[in-house]
């Protein structure tokens, strides 16, 4: 395995954990975790978090969708 | 100490600015431009939303209660998944996106002392552990990446993800997915 798979291999490990979590609690029954909409909803209530999540959101569509303007 | 900062104490500063102060050295370790104002400036802007400006309220929840969201999103869609990627008329559109997402998200109070149920914080704890540690992958593949002057050894996800958005059934997906995730944070923070 070439340093690249392993490096790729790492991205497709954490989607899948992230897949799975969000598939474990998605009904929000579970005692101790509530769901990822749950979670999110509670969280939304501070600006702070607000801001954040939708400037990081935001950079990642000018990232993709713009990338010619990023280097110097 | 770290949990007190975010949710459950009075202190206004949120994680968030020390997330996005890390990104920016990132973004001045790469050498990219634009990515070190977007960052440096949402920096500073998340610092002074939650101290400064707390006390500055934007009305939000009218507006996402009603369907201008759906119908911003339908003409983004329609302009974004079929212009050029590398167009001046995308960085325009994108520009005129965030004028419109900062407000809305900006909402009616700073909140900051909001205390989340034992289940929330766990969940909250959890994912925030996945976002990190995926992130620091991230972070590491472009480091390495950048010292060694071989990107393709130690691939980002950008650098995966540009052939499939290259193509315009690929970009068209990209930017549906893109405005689902944007439509449905506008949708949790806004206020029942």
């Amino acid at each position: 395995m070439s340093t690249a798979d392993f490096v790729t291999a790492g991205y497709l490990f954490f989607l899948f954990v992230g897949f799975a979590l969000w598939f474990a609690t998605r009904d929000n029954k579970h005692p101790k975790m509530a769901s990822f909409g749950q979670m999110l909803r509670g969280i939304m209530q501070n600006r702070g978090t607000r801001l954040g999540l939708i400037i990081f959101w935001w950079w990642l569509g000018w990232h993709f969708i713009v990338p010619i303007l990023h280097t110097k | 100490m770290l949990k007190n900062m975010q949710n459950e104490s009075h202190h206004p500063i949120s994680l968030w600015v020390v997330a996005f102060g890390l990104c920016s050295a990132l973004q001045v370790f790469r050498g990219s431009l634009m990515d070190e104002v977007i960052f440096i400036s949402s920096t500073l802007l998340i610092l002074l939303s939650t101290t400064y400006l707390r006390n500055v309220s934007f009305p939000s929840a009218r507006f996402t209660k009603l369907l201008y969201l759906e119908w911003v999103g339908a003409i983004l869609l329609l302009t974004l998944g079929f212009i050029p990627r590398h167009s001046w008329i995308s960085a325009t559109i994108l520009l005129a996106a965030l004028l419109i997402v900062v407000p809305l998200s900006w909402g009616e109070t700073a909140s900051t002392g909001v205390k989340l149920p034992k289940r929330e914080r766990n969940s909250r704890m959890l994912w925030s552990s996945w976002a990190i540690v995926t992130c620091l992958w991230e972070f590491a593949a472009n480091i390495l990446g950048q010292l060694n002057e071989t990107h393709t050894e130690y691939p980002t996800i950008s650098l995966l993800l540009d052939p499939v958005l290259n193509s315009l059934i690929g970009k068209a997906a990209f930017v549906v997915a893109w405005l689902m995730v944007g439509f449905g944070l506008l949708r949790a923070g806004r206020k029942e």
